[in-house]
């Protein structure tokens, strides 16, 4: 409930923007920003019964594929980095960091292997917050396991 | 295993620490005043989804525009900013919700994004799935949506599917350089019309037929018309109605 009064109220903002089209879409090149990319995530509403186990082992299994990308740019690629911080598959060490931190948590319930290589595709994405945050979610899950 | 891990942590985390960083630090406070400058000038109901960039480029008309800024990288000043204090209220409910809702490794990932989200932009897509996952998690059944709810998101999941096609083959045709036909396709994205004019303004240079420029001339003309039209809110068409009175100033003559 709380949810679609959430996303309600996004598109009323986005009604009312200043800039209307920026809202629906989203930045250029950044598309995935905007109540588009909203959409999009919606239409996992249409599938209330997906099997959790199934979720888990592919969020971690593609956390650590992109890890593993991530830390091979870094090494191997220099061309492919940012300031010296790895890109990863999304383009930006920021958004990278990002993903990683939110699947560490997930991978640490599967395997510590797994969660080691998402470790040190944060490290290769340079992200001090992405660090932090990840170490912190999976220090909670494993305090209320 | 628990001893490579902690060695890498530490590792990483002397490496990151020691990492230079003072630019996005100082880009960071520059997103933050600007954030509450905007929450002054609109506290209630915001400038509109997704909109960060607009009153950021107001309040510091000479920043040099990179991606940092479009977004105020602290998930409370980005609601504040875009949707206001009624949006905020809503985003904290959410939040509340969230985190009653999840437990196990979903839980962890919520806290990360919680973190996370107070130094970096975090995108509310990818909020939703992971309100959608931990719902599911702990085994509620307040994230299942009736055949009512499933018929509207069904047509809007159409709606967006044409957008996104429609999104791409501009995106397509302007990769390959037809930025006319890209700017027909999608007369809403600035960043075509601002390389459209710009390929104007340069094939007028080299034209020396005054035919033709005056051809090239009332082309750029309605590009600029079409801005106006079609992005009035936006900072970016400023730009291009400036350009446009050169333009004017160009016929004139």
């Amino acid at each position: 409930m709380v949810g679609m009064l959430a996303l309600g109220y996004y598109l009323l903002s986005a009604m009312y923007a200043d800039d209307r089209y920026l809202a629906v879409v989203g930045n250029y090149n950044d598309y995935s920003l905007g109540l588009l990319g909203v959409g999009i995530a919606l239409a996992f509403y249409l599938y209330p019964d997906i099997n959790i186990e199934f979720t888990i082992n592919a969020l971690a299994l593609g956390g650590v594929v992109i890890g593993m990308i991530a830390l091979y740019q870094w090494g191997m690629i220099p061309l492919m980095t940012l300031n010296g911080r790895a890109i990863g598959t999304i383009g930006s060490p920021v958004s990278l960091g990002v993903l990683l931190a939110i699947l560490l948590p997930i991978a640490f319930s599967k395997s510590r292997i797994y969660a080691l290589a998402i470790l040190l595709g944060i490290l290769a994405s340079g992200s001090r917050g992405a660090l932090l945050a990840g170490v912190a979610g999976t220090m909670v899950y494993r305090w209320r396991k | 295993m628990r001893t490579i891990l902690i060695i890498v942590l530490l590792v990483a985390a002397m490496l990151l620490i020691r990492s230079k960083a003072k630019d996005s630090d100082s880009q960071r406070m520059k997103l933050w005043g600007s954030a509450i400058e905007s929450i002054n000038q609109r506290p209630w109901f915001g400038v509109g989804a997704d909109g960060f960039i607009n009153p950021f480029k107001r309040n510091y008309p000479d920043f040099y525009y990179n991606e940092m800024a479009e977004n105020a990288h602290n998930d409370i000043l980005q609601v504040l900013v875009t949707c206001g204090v009624v949006g905020l209220a809503i985003y904290v409910a959410w939040n509340i919700k969230l985190f009653s809702q999840a437990s196990g490794p979903f839980l962890g990932s919520l806290v990360a994004v919680f973190i996370l989200a107070k130094v970096n932009p975090i995108q509310l897509e990818s909020l939703v799935v992971l309100a959608l996952i931990a719902g599911i998690y702990s085994n509620s059944d307040s994230m299942v949506v009736g055949m009512g709810g499933r018929i509207l998101i069904a047509f809007l999941g159409v709606f967006v599917a044409s957008c996104a096609v429609q999104l791409a083959y501009a995106d397509r045709l302007a990769a390959s350089g037809h930025m006319q036909n890209a700017c027909l396709v999608n007369p809403y994205e600035l960043d075509y019309k601002k390389r459209f004019l710009i390929g104007v303004s340069e094939a007028f240079n080299r034209s020396k037929c005054g035919n033709a420029k005056m051809a090239l001339l009332d082309i750029a003309a309605g590009e600029v018309e079409s801005a106006k039209r079609h992005r009035p809110g936006s900072e970016v068409t400023k730009d291009i109605v400036d350009f446009g009175r050169q333009i004017d100033a160009l016929r004139k003559n």
